[in-house]
């Protein structure tokens, strides 16, 4: 890596908002067509209702684009916030940003919600959101120095192609002398040539003296990012402590702090031992519910779960503190140093894996036959470094491994790779080609939505078979979880606003396991509070991990457990003690609710947003194929004729998969009824005017968009 | 004695889907078939959050 070289082109000074009760209530506007900078004092009014985080980025969004705006016009904007609790050192939890843009894969609005200092530093530099537009005529990098107080855009030539260099450079090149005032957003080569490109958030670790980072992953923010040829965005603050965000009531906020991370340190070795193992516990749990994804989502379970399960992460992840933000006690941002790839371009060097994650082991591992721990973390590092998102990365080669070893794409048309599922060096081929853009890599790079029509367009394939196969929704790929046997965690994926990501809803374990939702009402419900609550952390800067992955022991004693409401309350008292807006948890929801039905008319606007978007993939509902059938006939064979009372003593399996078919498409359209009645929404899934009113959320331009949608 | 007969005996485990037996996890569908060992330490975990 030689020195950076970066030509400074612009600089604006600025007085730095002071922040007060967690907000400066200023937004910062670049738009890199022309270089220029723009602060705004935002409106008391949007505060109210839009709280902050993701309701500002979609406020300023909506703002920026027009209906026919798509991803890679000029006019689209990524907007990154921190939210009025975000930068709170020490609550578990307390410093996450989010991003939103028009996604690439969706046409629509996607958020990402983001460990790593930079919304808070950003926040503590004097705006609570910043607006990215327009496009520069060659590559670079932006400094927002909260110290210096001033905005810079470099020129940059030469920099590292890849995230990880870049980040570690860039962090010594701002400061050299005190690199944990830096916070560097970047993507990478993958982010340019793919449109599922991911956005890396750093921090800088002073125990293990390295920058570390965790990822914005989905729905390719990191494309739009290297599509205006941002480099990288820089964030530079100095201390921050419990008074930087001035809030109302500092001593209310170190108690509700000092009692939630207490717990914490106190529960969580009894639970999932997170600060150990991350979130990787639940590759075991998952396998054994049948949950986790297994060749491209055909099965839920195998028997080699266990060598890619916490039992063998907890050995290899670095030891020493992981919070992604200052303080956090779940301290679950795990990683692996001294790694050596194996392939690609760092090749028998030694670098530090950030990761994996859950998702990134069942998308990249099981979901693919792959059942190696290290295969995993090599994944998981190129990934980063490119600037891919794990998940879609996973999904999409799972499609196409399913494609292969149907015959439906063949070595012909793979560029000579053997693509079945295990193979380890194809997977990381393919990976490699999507950094550059080339080969076979650049069409899987597109996604399983362009997959599916240029495959059946180019080469022949059956379109239906990949539509029951192909696991995406609204464009986005899926998560990584099993829904066949839940109906409401498919209800969580396929109404969820920006496609299939489980932070909206999950509900497998309620649902599936404890049968706590038996009916369409009770799965209604369930799909109204949890997306809200769940909005909420975004809107305030939090990660809702806290929340739920460690619960109070006395939790299965309250009215709703599932809800642990103790903690809510906590979060209520939280957001009192910051913003002096005394809050109860049903404020919570109602905050969330704006916004979320906001996001919803935000999607009609650019097209979407109606019940037709709202539809699954089969494979999330039930069994595509005999194999699969097959592959669990007891249960399905008991459903057929214990629950829907038919006589299956003449019927083939083909016959009985057909039957099974019908029974669960229809239940899932019940299910949509359900939901939409509950969320004040019509039947075509459109927010109704009423709603909108009760919401405060019927301004001029969103009874616009409704009314060219028949809602008068 | 199971993880299941256990289980049986206690009031309120509705929510128990895993537990940390001896530090390893075990979840439901093995309940009926793990046997606990003498002098085992095992935590119920509550339900699984996920995501
Ligand atoms: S719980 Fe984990 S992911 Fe969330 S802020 Fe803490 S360390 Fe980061």
């Amino acid at each position: 890596m030689g020195p950076v070289k970066l030509n400074e082109v612009k600089t604006v000074s600025y007085d730095r908002a002071e922040v007060i009760k967690g907000y400066t209530d200023r937004s910062l506007h670049i738009n890199l067509t022309g270089n220029d900078i723009r602060i705004d004092a935002i409106d008391a009014a949007v505060k109210d209702k839009f709280i902050g985080g993701k309701g500002y980025d979609l406020w300023f969004m909506w703002q920026a684009v027009q209906g026919a705006t798509k991803w890679n016009d000029p006019e689209n904007a990524l907007c990154i916030s921190a939210g009025p609790l975000g930068g709170t050192p020490g609550y578990p939890g307390g410093g996450k940003s989010i991003v939103t843009t028009i996604s690439p894969l969706t046409g629509a609005p996607i958020d990402s919600n983001v460990g790593g200092y930079f919304g808070p530093y950003k926040k503590f530099s004097g705006f609570d959101v910043i607006t990215l537009t327009g496009k520069a005529d060659q590559d670079i990098v932006i400094l927002i120095d909260g110290i210096e107080s001033r905005i810079k855009i470099f020129n940059a030539a030469d920099l590292p192609d890849n995230a990880y260099d870049l980040s570690e450079a860039l962090t010594r090149y701002f400061d050299e002398e005190k690199p944990v005032n830096i916070s560097v957003v970047t993507a990478g080569p993958g982010a340019e040539n793919t449109y599922f490109g991911c956005l890396n958030f750093s921090w800088y670790d002073a125990g293990r003296k390295r920058v570390r980072y965790k990822q914005a992953g989905r729905g390719g923010t990191g494309t739009v990012l290297a599509d205006k040829r941002i480099k990288a965005v820089v964030a530079r603050y100095g201390a921050v402590s419990m008074k930087s965000n001035q809030p109302a009531d500092l001593e209310a906020l170190k108690t509700v702090t000092k009692t939630h991370a207490k717990e914490i340190h106190e529960l969580d070795g009894k639970q999932n031992r997170m600060a150990l193992v991350g979130t990787t516990h639940l590759v075991p749990i998952m396998n054994d519910h049948d949950c986790l994804p297994t060749h491209n989502f055909k099965f839920g379970s195998h028997p080699e779960a266990a060598v890619i399960g916490e039992d063998v992460y907890e050995h290899i992840f670095d030891k020493g503190f992981d919070g992604c933000w200052r303080g956090c006690a779940v301290a679950c941002a795990h990683g692996v140093k001294d790694f050596s790839p194996f392939t690609g371009p760092f090749k028998g060097t030694r670098v530090f894996v950030d990761g994996p994650e859950y998702e990134t082991v069942a998308g990249c591992g099981s979901n693919l036959g792959i059942f190696d721990a290290h295969t995993i973390l090599e994944i998981n590092f190129y990934c980063d470094a490119y600037g891919l998102d794990t998940i879609s990365v996973g999904t999409s080669i799972g499609f196409v491994m399913e494609c292969f070893e149907n015959g439906l794409i063949t070595t012909e048309h793979t560029g000579g790779l053997e693509l079945n599922f295990g193979n380890r060096y194809g997977t990381l081929e393919l990976i490699h080609q999507m950094a550059k853009g080339e080969g076979f890599g650049a069409i899987v790079g597109k996604g399983i939505r362009q997959m599916k029509q240029i495959f059946a367009d180019k080469f022949n394939a059956d379109p239906g078979f990949m539509q029951d196969i192909g696991m995406e929704s609204k464009g986005l790929e899926f998560s990584e979880y099993i829904t066949k046997e839940s109906l409401a965690q498919q209800g969580g994926y396929g109404l969820a606003l920006k496609g299939p990501q489980h932070d909206e809803a999950w509900l497998i374990f309620l649902d599936m396991v404890h049968n706590f939702m038996p009916t369409f009402e009770n799965k209604a419900e369930a799909l109204h509070w949890f997306p809200m609550f769940r909005t909420w952390f975004s809107l305030c800067g939090l990660c809702k991990l806290p929340w739920n992955d460690i619960v109070p022991e006395d939790n299965k004693d309250t009215k709703e457990p599932a809800k642990v409401m103790k903690h809510v309350q906590w979060y209520a008292d939280f957001f009192s003690a910051v913003t002096g807006r005394e809050t109860t948890p049903d404020d919570l929801i109602a905050m969330s609710e704006a916004v979320y039905n906001f996001q919803r008319v935000f999607n009609l606007k650019m097209g979407y947003g109606t019940r037709e978007h709202d539809t699954l993939p089969y494979r999330a509902m039930g069994p595509v194929t005999v194999e699969e059938y097959d592959s669990r006939r007891d249960r399905y064979d008991t459903q057929l004729t214990d629950t829907y009372g038919m006589d299956i003593s003449g019927m083939d399996t083909a016959a009985k998969v057909a039957a099974l078919r019908k029974e669960r498409e229809s239940q899932y359209e019940q299910l949509k009824d359900a939901v939409y009645d509950r969320r004040g929404w019509t039947r075509n899934g459109i927010p109704t005017k009423e709603t909108v009113q009760r919401l405060g959320i019927d301004f001029p331009e969103v009874l616009e968009v409704l009314a060219e949608n028949g809602i008068q | 004695m199971t993880i299941a007969d256990l289980l049986k005996q206690m009031p309120d485990v509705r929510f128990c889907s895993v537990v940390r037996l001896n530090g390893k996890l075990v979840s439901s569908p093995r309940f009926q078939e793990t046997r606990i060992p003498d002098n085992a330490v095992i935590y119920l975990l509550p339900l699984v959050a996920g995501g």
